[in-house]
């Protein structure tokens, strides 16, 4: 048997796919082929660290609220009471879904009538696309705020004003490094709020969250959001790369030659827009504490 | 994945207990297998949509294949589906040089999980898929061929490619094979 025989069964010879006879002839190669032994020992080596690493309990990591947010949207609509017989769950969210989008569209024209000089609330798609804030926007976080602002009825607050309405103190508090300044934080009033009942302070049909802007001692700016891991988001298409700080998972995308980043902190989401390095998100990212 | 039949011909009824069986059954499997292809950012929301069609076609699983096999494969293909969905639209891709941990760390200090992850994270969605399920999941050839819809005699093959890619991957990134 010649090594490039080997080596193209090495997968399978490892795997323990190969008819036995095939497995013996491997063997015998690999006993004198130094070469053979080499590829043999990598794929080995491979497999011990995936086996390790990806393989190690889901638990060990953040998929303590993970596995709660998640066992918390399957299970709420079972949870909810019903009339009438059981009926297949595609049936049910259907009907969920197209009673939320009722409420939901309901709750923003009463709002609108009570006030009107709040800014309706998007109720047509209860999804935040967050990639026209990243992109197009990394490079002026000022517009991204004002934009903001502007679409989900943004209030300027004080820390203490934003944690009184959110029901927590916003992460940008304690997360800052040495020579970043907080400018400016404004609660805004997000679509749709998915939390359980007692998960958060949103009322009906809105989540509460907030965003800041922060400037770094060369007059730079860049925005941290924050707000209920369970509004219903996307990035757009965007892909963001994984990568870790500490214990923190989060995925990082480059956009206009800054860093956006996004994590999850107890039962919230952050982003980070216009961020200058890998070092400051890192930075950013181990420096959101849970209170 | 140990799941008595009674609990899936129950769960295919609507009845919602045996639904969370399934659910708590399966879920460790679907979100690491998803966390491997849509990566950390849209995980939760995809391993959510997998339920929903679980759900919504169990009563449809017409006990063919195992029903193991039947889950990875819905996804598999409901993980790949987001990925072309947002791939359509205009990706911006991550400049290696702002990968915060690639780039001025020794080797040593390098956390091999860490580079393990960034290394697959690199791979093509097939190689990252096919690698997950067998080194993970610790699946057979033929149920690898089964989930992703290929020839038995290929998986061999495409294993050995990935796992050349995956080596070459981690090399570049300071992997020392030995010190796995």
């Amino acid at each position: 048997m010649k090594c490039e025989h080997v080596q193209e069964r090495l997968s399978e010879f490892i795997d323990g796919e190969l008819s036995a006879g095939m497995k013996s002839e491997c063997q015998a190669h690999l006993a004198g082929c130094p070469d053979c032994q080499r590829a043999h020992r990598a794929f080995l080596a491979l497999s011990e660290l995936m086996a390790t690493a990806v393989g190690s309990p889901v638990g060990s990591r953040d998929w303590g609220p993970l596995e709660t947010r998640l066992d918390q949207a399957l299970v709420s609509p079972s949870a909810r009471p019903t009339a009438g017989p059981r009926i297949r769950l595609m049936i049910g969210a259907i009907v969920v879904l197209a009673a939320s989008a009722v409420a939901m569209i309901a709750t923003t024209w009463r709002s609108d009538s009570e006030t009107r000089t709040q800014p309706a609330i998007v109720a047509a798609d209860a999804v935040i696309d967050w990639r026209e804030f990243i992109d197009g926007r990394s490079s002026q976080p000022q517009v991204a705020m004002r934009r903001l602002s502007e679409k989900f009825a943004g209030q300027e607050a004080s820390l203490t004003e934003a944690e009184g309405l959110l029901g927590y103190p916003p992460a940008v508090n304690r997360a800052l490094a040495d020579g970043v300044q907080l400018v400016s934080t404004r609660t805004l009033r997000l679509p749709e709020c998915a939390c359980p009942d007692g998960g958060c302070r949103c009322a009906s049909g809105g989540c509460n969250s907030s965003v800041s802007l922060c400037k770094r001692n060369d007059g730079s700016q860049f925005l941290l959001i924050e707000h209920c891991a369970c509004q219903r988001i996307s990035f757009g298409g965007l892909i963001f790369q994984p990568d870790a700080a500490g214990s923190r998972t989060y995925g990082i995308v480059e956009a206009e030659n800054r860093l956006a980043a996004t994590w999850l902190l107890a039962n919230r989401r952050l982003i980070a827009i216009g961020l200058t390095d890998g070092n400051e998100v890192r930075s950013l990212v181990e420096g959101t504490v849970e209170l | 994945m140990s799941i008595d039949g009674r609990s899936v011909g129950l769960a295919a009824g609507g009845d919602r207990a045996a639904q969370r069986v399934v659910y708590e059954a399966l879920f460790d499997r679907v979100w690491r297998l998803l966390l491997r292809i849509v990566g950390p950012t849209d995980v939760d929301d995809v391993t959510q949509d997998v339920f929903m069609r679980l759900f919504a076609n169990l009563g449809s699983f017409r006990r063919e294949s195992e029903f193991s096999t039947w889950v990875h494969r819905l996804a598999v293909n409901e993980g790949l589906q987001h990925l072309r969905k947002v791939r359509r639209r205009v990706v911006v891709p991550l400049d290696e040089a702002a990968l915060p941990s690639c780039r001025g760390r020794e080797s040593d200090q390098f956390d091999r999980k860490e580079m393990l992850e960034i290394a697959l994270s690199r791979l093509d969605d097939d190689s990252r898929i096919l690698l997950h399920l067998k080194e993970v999941e610790q699946l057979s050839y033929a149920d690898l061929a089964g989930i992703l819809a290929i020839p038995e005699g290929t998986v061999g093959s495409r294993l050995n490619r990935a796992r050349r890619d995956l080596k070459d991957r981690l090399l570049a990134l300071g992997w020392e094979e030995g010190a796995s």
